[in-house]
């Protein structure tokens, strides 16, 4: 079993006196590989609300679109009637 | 298995096979990366001659390889969709960019501020370094051309194109070390072939932050083609009952 090589957590972050190269190393990594992560879950989000907001325009339009119709329809029922 | 691999071309077909299979994917590489870099940093033995500083290799090698790995994922797949018009190929080539840029500049920062201590400078215009910038920058000019275009065949041609002629740069990094003699090290192949190189203490634990980084990958890889899959297949009607399902309007 591998055994902790620092004596505490503060000689731990000193690193042997290369603690800033090698925070700044695993910070760096850190950050991109979080910001590439969190990415296509915002993407997701984006996409599925554009595509919904299209869904909803479409169906909105052939509403009115079924509406017109049916209004034209009544009125031509109603032309004929006359 | 050829069978699978030609069904995963169709856009749906990889969409249902990996929602199921990345959310696994996904809490296997977070272990193996806690492990690699937990032990990397501070259970592994410290370098006789670097000292703590040597640690960085655990981020460093991976990413540096993955960036190259990645590239030559990219351009198989921009030559899957040139020669066989493989819609969910070029969706993946397109996936890779961005992770692939990543891995790069991870690779190029973590390898400044390892020079800095040991070879006194954080740049140097040695071979391999500036074949991997220039890598970087062949990644930024792929994603740069492909969002040039309003078309999205003509912009995934071009892009397509550009990857495949990116190509000749891989083995140049890869071999930058033997063929030309500037600064940096050959690789020490992690003591696997050489037992005297380093003790099995000091590359177990980049075995697994490496699987754990490849994990990664595919990860990232598989949840953007999956976005850029309901985008570009939004007028079938699976995508849109997904949709509908997702958002909850019916």
């Amino acid at each position: 079993m591998p055994e902790f090589r620092f004596d505490s957590i503060a000689d731990f972050f000193a690193m042997g006196g290369y603690g800033f190269y090698v925070w700044v190393s695993y910070g760096f990594f850190a950050v991109v590989m979080g910001y590439n992560l969190w990415l296509p879950y915002r993407q997701r989000a984006n996409t599925l609300r554009l595509l919904q907001a299209r869904q909803l325009r479409q169906h909105g339009q052939a509403g009115i679109e079924s509406d017109l119709r049916q209004q034209q329809n009544a009125q031509q029922q109603q032309g004929e009637a006359h | 298995m050829w069978q699978w691999f030609y069904k995963l071309g169709s856009p749906r077909y990889f969409y249902e096979m990996t929602t199921g299979f990345v959310p696994w994917l996904a809490r296997a590489t977070f272990l193996l990366l806690a492990i690699g870099l937990v032990w990397g940093l501070g259970f592994a033995p410290p370098d006789y001659q670097m000292g703590d500083n040597y640690r960085i290799i655990y981020i460093h090698v991976p990413t540096a390889s993955g960036a190259i790995w990645i590239y030559a994922m990219m351009a198989v797949m921009a030559a899957m969709h040139m020669i066989w018009n493989i819609k969910v190929a070029d969706m993946v080539a397109k996936s890779c960019a961005l992770i692939g840029a990543s891995f790069c500049a991870v690779a190029l920062v973590t390898g400044a501020f390892w020079g800095k201590p040991t070879w006194g400078t954080y740049w140097i215009w040695d071979a391999k370094l500036t074949a991997t910038l220039i890598l970087f920058f062949v990644y930024v000019g792929v994603m740069a051309l492909r969002s040039a275009f309003d078309s999205e065949t003509a912009a995934s041609k071009a892009a397509s194109v550009l990857t495949l002629v990116g190509v000749v740069n891989l083995p140049i990094i890869y071999y930058a070390a033997y063929w030309w003699n500037t600064l940096h090290q050959r690789s020490s192949e992690l003591g696997v072939r050489d037992a005297s190189a380093n003790p099995p203490e000091i590359w177990i634990p980049a075995v697994f932050s490496g699987f754990g980084l490849i994990g990664l990958i595919f990860v990232i890889i598989i949840l953007h083609t999956r976005n850029e899959i309901l985008l570009r297949e939004r007028r079938a009607q699976w995508v849109q009952e997904l949709v509908k399902q997702e958002t909850g309007n019916a």
